[in-house]
């Protein structure tokens, strides 16, 4: 197993280095200048000269990358050119936001697209599954922009106990108010985000989780099973339901990505504190390394997801060998 | 030494602004005020106003011995113990008729006290809490309330003391002395000093300083420490409108000094500021809000609301939502198209300012440019143009047509100008005249060398005003047989391809005006494009006029107030008949105040002196 | 498994496909929703009742009417003209950038798949790369400091979504590649790229031409996210999400700005994925859910 999961990292480390050089020549290639951001718009040409000795902007392309990643590996993301803040500081002060609202919709999505996909898949073409799958097909259609403003103006507005925004109330502390009034604040914001992003990801979810499930009740260790008489519940949860997971397994890891720019959108109509808003900002401000860093982490954390989800499918399939 | 000296022989006219209609009788008693401040007495109607800044009322006056009023909070709030006094030295010095003093919020009988929070939203997050190296608005409103300059406007756009008491200027206006208040502290304890704005300037005017406000400061040579409290800058040439950029918030020294000016924006101090000013930084929360705490030793009197919380959001709309749903009592900005919808439901809960922006959107028209060069294509642009109209459908009637580059609320402001009302016919006549006589198949005129009446406007991506502007005008300009041709930029693009290497036929952008008339780096023939092809200062439609140039060198280095505003008037006179750009129209900036919220003085450049806002109380009512 | 190479192009084989297509009665309401929609883009200047570039700004937010069936936008535009318009952009939009997409995807994966070894090692990293990177972070990033023409759109879109393709037909080429007429076509001495253009792709068409719909979709669903956050189509021409975006500030005041382009993406969207849902049953019987 430890070979295993040393040979996959092993396999990440080119991948790693390509995300950076992508993160880093996307930038690159852009019109403007980073000198932009710090000097006026009528600076003279020894000021921007200057400014670009200053910054080491001055250096060979593959001398100003080498640097940014050693750098990197040493955990230093370099400062943002506008804010002078240290990069990694500005995303690990959002990307646990953006990681909870994640959670929170991934939790969400699997306990209840699991059980309907199952459900739907064991009554087959019963209303029951038609409205299932009609619905799934509704939710990856429905734009997540225009459906969460239509919530805002439809739900948060007209009903006090909604938020329109935000993550947390000001001032509900647990030190304060204890553990109840906390969760439920927590929950109200949660609300109309999860519910957006949910709604798009659980469609595919629930349709993945259906046809597997209807794959594995047709094979033939389901019907051996059944002919031996044995209860259906057991068939069902016992060996139609364990097999029909382990696609799911993969899924995870596809689905991550698709969070992640999901969450771009909401946390900007939600005005949520995440990397999604920090990423927005930073583009439209140029934020050189902000950009690259974003997009390092982001990439970076999909490929760990990848790697767990891996992990994982050879855990829970018995078929599967690693070595 | 003389307080205000470039103002000594003027008295100020006031009219109405907004709600708080002034009265006669205020305005009078504003000509009192504004003549103390020069002479301190008035001695023909035996009354004596004595300032003192540090003194709870600031101003009171005697008569004959008698104290009669006292002015709190510049005479906004007129105590009502003295009402009646305050009447009488009224009546005293103008005869108008009695009327009571409205302070906008109809409850003059108010006593302000510590207390309460409020929250202000804001779209965007405020990139760096530095006044030296911030520019956005954002960032602004938040230093604006830690940070205390040497100066400040008032809601005249005039300057008025702040951490300076009082200045002077030597005979030749090269050495400009400023005394500091002795009892201003920065929030860590330590004593803001005549060191501290040393530094300050000197960081700016720094070979590495990476801001974007060097140019401001360019006429100093250099600030020295008179002793403890006493700053002397000292100038390469006379410079008047520097006063107005003496504003910028003071800068801890203690807290920098370690550092190179190049790293200051590296500096954590940035992120969790201390200042001298009214507010307190307490924390930020990235991408959610700023707290801000009351300082209680601050210099002058206030501030009274305990907490102020700044919200960020990524949405305008949403934050409007936000507003109705009770999360803020105070918007700086209500889109024009909600602002009838906010003011119909929401007058209960809200009070609602419109104030002209200080700027404006223009069309700037390169003037080597074979089409552009005759003046009389750009006037026959300006008619064609139904500006009024722009204004009053895509600003839903908030705003103000400009016709040169001065806002009417300004002291330099010229109301004689031409106002180019839409005219397609005066176009079409200028343009005939011009010899675009010929009209195309496609209704598009031609000269006789065969030409084409095309002009290619170049902006940026994004704002909404501008494009609508543009595709209005565009249509409106096809109608008199110009095809105007607009197309859109990536900002960054924008600036390097086009606006910074003066390459464009014509460009559509705003400028953002200082409180200072002072327009020289936009409209001096020597703030161009240089030999070797570099743009010096803004002046990329690349304008000439020998009689400019020298009323923006006089108007620079005039100390005379009504001089100025004569030179002003001229300047705007010559830029409204030549145009070197088409001047658009100013945005109204519309906010919403919560009504519990007292104690504001509204102005153009937004809400000011915060240290006197306060939350009104039941103790109150 | 596929014995005969040339039996999906019989006759035959298409009535089934069309037979079991049929059947889906979703689906097929898609497609007719589609082809109408087709129509529209294709004869929008007949159908547009105004120019859609045309400004009224004496008539902003005028409410859907017998003269403006959509009502009009905060420029007094005809909001039914820039919809009609807008399927013009709106569905190239989806269609060049899937073609892009499923271009690179059917070719990196079928090269990777056939080749293998290096070739393969390496375009499976390639593809492994720009799988790992949000999609959305992408977009952003190149989309937001690029030139925001309708190509470099299209070509963006396109260019960041072929790897799920690619992984797919990588793992059917595998398959086939063992298959006795490939080897019997080899020992013909065709070369690689008439073996893989003749005798390979024909055969992994079925999962294509259901990704090409779902990536049309998904391509016209990113457009619209790109021009919510402003960086998408440009003023003044209008695709639906360009639309949505300029009304969204109107949502209140306006809301049919919004309601018909947000509606018009939602249908679109749906229809495509239906139809590929059916396409699936229909070429993959053994798919059949």
């Amino acid at each position: 197993m430890s070979a295993f999961i040393l040979r996959r990292l092993v396999h990440m480390i080119p991948l790693l280095v390509g995300i950076t050089l992508v993160s880093f020549l996307i930038m690159q290639i852009a019109p403007g200048d980073p000198v932009d951001l710090l000097t006026e718009r009528n600076a003279t040409a020894e000021e921007r000269a200057r400014v670009r000795t200053l910054y080491g902007l001055d250096r060979p392309l593959y001398v100003q990358y080498w640097i940014w990643l050693t750098n990197m590996l040493q955990g230093d993301f370099g400062h943002s050119y506008v804010r002078g803040r240290p990069v990694l500081e500005m995303i690990a002060e959002r990307l646990p936001n953006t990681v909870y609202l994640n959670l929170v919709v991934s939790v969400l999505i699997y306990s209840v697209a699991i059980p309907i996909g199952v459900a739907s898949a064991l009554r087959q073409y019963s209303t029951f599954d038609h409205t299932v799958t009609g619905t799934a097909f509704l939710g990856q259609a429905l734009p997540n922009f225009w459906f969460g403003l239509l919530l805002i103006y439809g739900i948060a507005l007209r009903t006090e106990a909604i938020p329109v925004g935000g993550i947390a109330t000001y001032g509900v502390t647990l030190a304060e108010h204890g553990v109840w009034p906390v969760l439920v604040d927590r929950i109200r914001h949660l609300l109309l985000p999860v519910i957006v992003m949910g709604f798009s990801a659980m469609a595919g979810v629930t349709r993945y989780m259906r046809s597997g499930m209807l794959e594995v009740i047709r094979k033939d260790y389901v019907r051996t099973a059944r002919a031996k008489g044995l209860n259906e519940r057991i068939v069902i949860y016992k060996h139609a339901m364990r097999n029909a997971l382990l696609p799911i397994v993969t899924i995870v890891g596809f689905q991550l990505p698709v969070l992640f720019s999901g969450s771009v959108i909401i946390e900007n109509i939600f005005s949520w504190p995440g990397l999604g808003t920090l990423s927005v900002d930073a583009v439209f401000m140029r934020d050189y390394m902000v950009v690259m860093a974003f997009n390092v982490i982001g990439a970076t954390l999909v490929i760990l997801g990848n790697f767990i989800a891996d992990i994982l499918y050879v855990v829970v399939d018995p078929r599967i060998s690693y070595e | 030494m003389c307080f205000r000296n470039e103002r000594s022989s003027t008295s100020k006219v006031y009219h109405c602004r907004h709600k708080s209609s002034w009265t006669r009788a205020t305005a009078a008693c504003i000509l009192v005020y504004e003549k103390v401040t020069t002479e301190g007495i008035i001695p023909e109607d035996g009354i004596t106003i004595v300032r003192n800044p540090a003194a709870v009322y600031p101003l009171t006056a005697t008569h004959n011995g008698k104290e009669v009023a006292i002015f709190m909070n510049r005479l906004r709030q007129v105590s009502a113990l003295l009402l009646a006094a305050a009447l009488l030295l009224v009546a005293a010095c103008s005869a108008a008729p009695t009327t009571p003093v409205d302070n906008g919020s109809g409850e003059e009988d108010e006593i302000p006290a510590v207390g309460g929070e409020i929250t202000y939203g804001m779209t965007g997050e405020p990139v760096i809490l530095n006044p030296l190296l911030a520019t956005d608005s954002p960032s602004s409103w938040v230093n604006n309330r830690v940070y205390a300059g040497l100066v400040r406007a008032d809601e005249n756009l005039q300057l008025e003391p702040y951490v300076a008491k009082n200045w002077e200027y030597s005979e030749d206006g090269l050495e400009w002395t400023f005394f500091l208040r002795d009892d201003v502290y920065f929030h860590d304890g330590e004593q803001l000093t005549a060191d501290d704005v040393v530094y300050t300037y000197e960081s700016i005017l720094h070979p590495e300083y990476t801001g974007a406000r060097a140019s401001l400061y360019s006429a100093i040579d250099e600030v020295v420490a008179e002793g403890e409290h006493t700053v002397q800058f000292i100038l390469d040439e006379p410079f008047v409108p520097l006063l107005s950029n003496l504003t910028i918030g003071i800068l801890p020294s203690h807290l920098f000094e370690d550092t190179p000016v190049a790293e200051m924006r590296e500096l954590n101090v940035n992120i969790e500021p201390i200042g001298a000013g009214p507010y307190m930084f307490k924390e930020w929360d990235s991408g959610q809000r700023i707290i801000l705490e009351r300082n209680p030793d601050f210099f002058l009197d206030g501030p009274y609301i305990e907490q102020v919380r700044v919200r960020m959001y990524g949405d305008e709309q949403v934050m409007l939502a936000s507003l109705e749903a009770g999360d803020i009592d105070l918007l700086g900005s209500i889109p024009p198209d909600d602002v009838d919808r906010m003011m119909d439901e929401y007058a209960d809960r809200f009070e609602f300012h419109h104030l002209q922006d200080n700027g404006y959107s223009y069309l700037g028209l390169k003037q080597t440019d074979p089409v552009l060069e005759d003046v009389r294509v750009r006037q026959a642009l300006l008619y064609g143009m139904d500006r009024q109209g722009m204004v009053d459908n895509i600003l839903n009637g908030q705003g103000t047509v400009m016709n040169a580059n001065i806002p009417p609320f300004s002291w330099a402001h010229n109301e004689d100008l031409n106002p180019y009302e839409y005219d397609p016919d005066t176009a079409v006549e200028l343009l005939e005249e011009a010899g675009w006589t010929e009209i195309d198949s496609d209704g598009i005129r031609r000269n006789e060398e065969g030409g084409r009446l095309e002009i290619q406007v170049v902006t940026s991506t994004g704002n909404t005003l501008r494009e609508d502007t543009l595709l209005i005008a565009q249509q409106e300009l096809a109608d008199i047989g110009v095809d105007l041709q607009p197309d859109f930029y990536e900002w960054s693009v924008l600036l390097n391809q086009y606006l910074d290497v003066a390459q464009f036929q014509a460009y559509m952008l705003g400028w953002s005006l200082g409180l200072d008339p002072d327009c020289y780096i936009y409209f001096h023939s020597s703030e161009g494009v240089n030999e070797d092809g570099n743009l010096v200062g803004y002046n990329d439609v690349e304008y000439s006029n020998p009689e400019v140039d020298e009323l923006l060198e006089r108007g620079r280095t005039t100390f005379d107030e009504e001089k100025r505003a004569e030179i002003y008037g001229e300047i705007q006179e010559i830029l409204n008949e030549e145009l070197p750009y088409l001047f658009m129209f100013s945005r109204d900036i519309v906010s919403a105040v919560s009504r519990d919220i007292r104690g504001m003085t509204m102005s153009n450049i937004g809400a000011l002196f915060p240290e006197q806002w306060y939350v009104k109380t039941e103790s109150a009512e | 498994m596929r014995e005969n190479p040339d039996a999906e192009h019989t006759e035959d084989f298409k009535r089934m496909t069309w037979k079991r297509f049929r059947r889906h009665k979703l689906a097929v309401a898609g497609l007719l929703l589609l082809i109408v929609l087709y129509l529209i883009a294709a004869l929008a200047p007949y159908i547009a009742t105004h120019d859609f570039a045309a400004v009224d700004p004496a008539n902003r937010f005028q409410p859907p009417s017998g003269e403006h069936f959509f009502g009009t936008d905060r420029l007094g535009r005809d909001v039914f003209t820039r919809v009609v318009w807008g399927a013009r952009i709106s569905l190239s939009v989806g269609f060049v950038a899937a073609a892009v997409a499923v271009t690179l995807g059917t070719i990196i994966g079928a090269v990777s798949g056939y080749f293998g070894g290096t070739v393969d090692h390496v375009l499976q990293r390639l593809t492994e790369l720009v799988m790992s990177f949000p999609t959305m972070f992408l977009l952003l990033t190149i989309i937001a400091v690029m030139d925001r023409s309708i190509f470099n759109i299209m070509l963006v879109v396109g260019v960041t979504s072929w790897p799920g393709l690619a992984r797919l037909v990588r793992s059917e080429v595998l398959a086939l590649k063992e298959q006795d007429f490939i080897e019997a076509a080899r020992a013909a001495g065709a070369t690689d790229v008439r073996i893989l253009a003749r005798h390979i792709l024909p055969n992994i068409m079925a999962p294509v031409i259901v990704n090409v719909t779902l990536r049309i979709a998904a391509a016209i669903l990113a457009e619209s996210s790109l021009s919510f956050l402003g960086i998408g189509i440009q003023e003044p021409f209008p695709s639906w999400g360009s639309i949505l975006n300029a009304g969204r500030n109107h949502l209140r005041n306006a809301p049919w700005i919004t309601m018909f382009p947000g509606l018009c993406i939602f249908v679109t969207v749906l229809a495509f994925n239906y139809i590929g849902d059916g396409l699936r049953d229909a070429l993959d019987p053994k798919l059949k859910t």
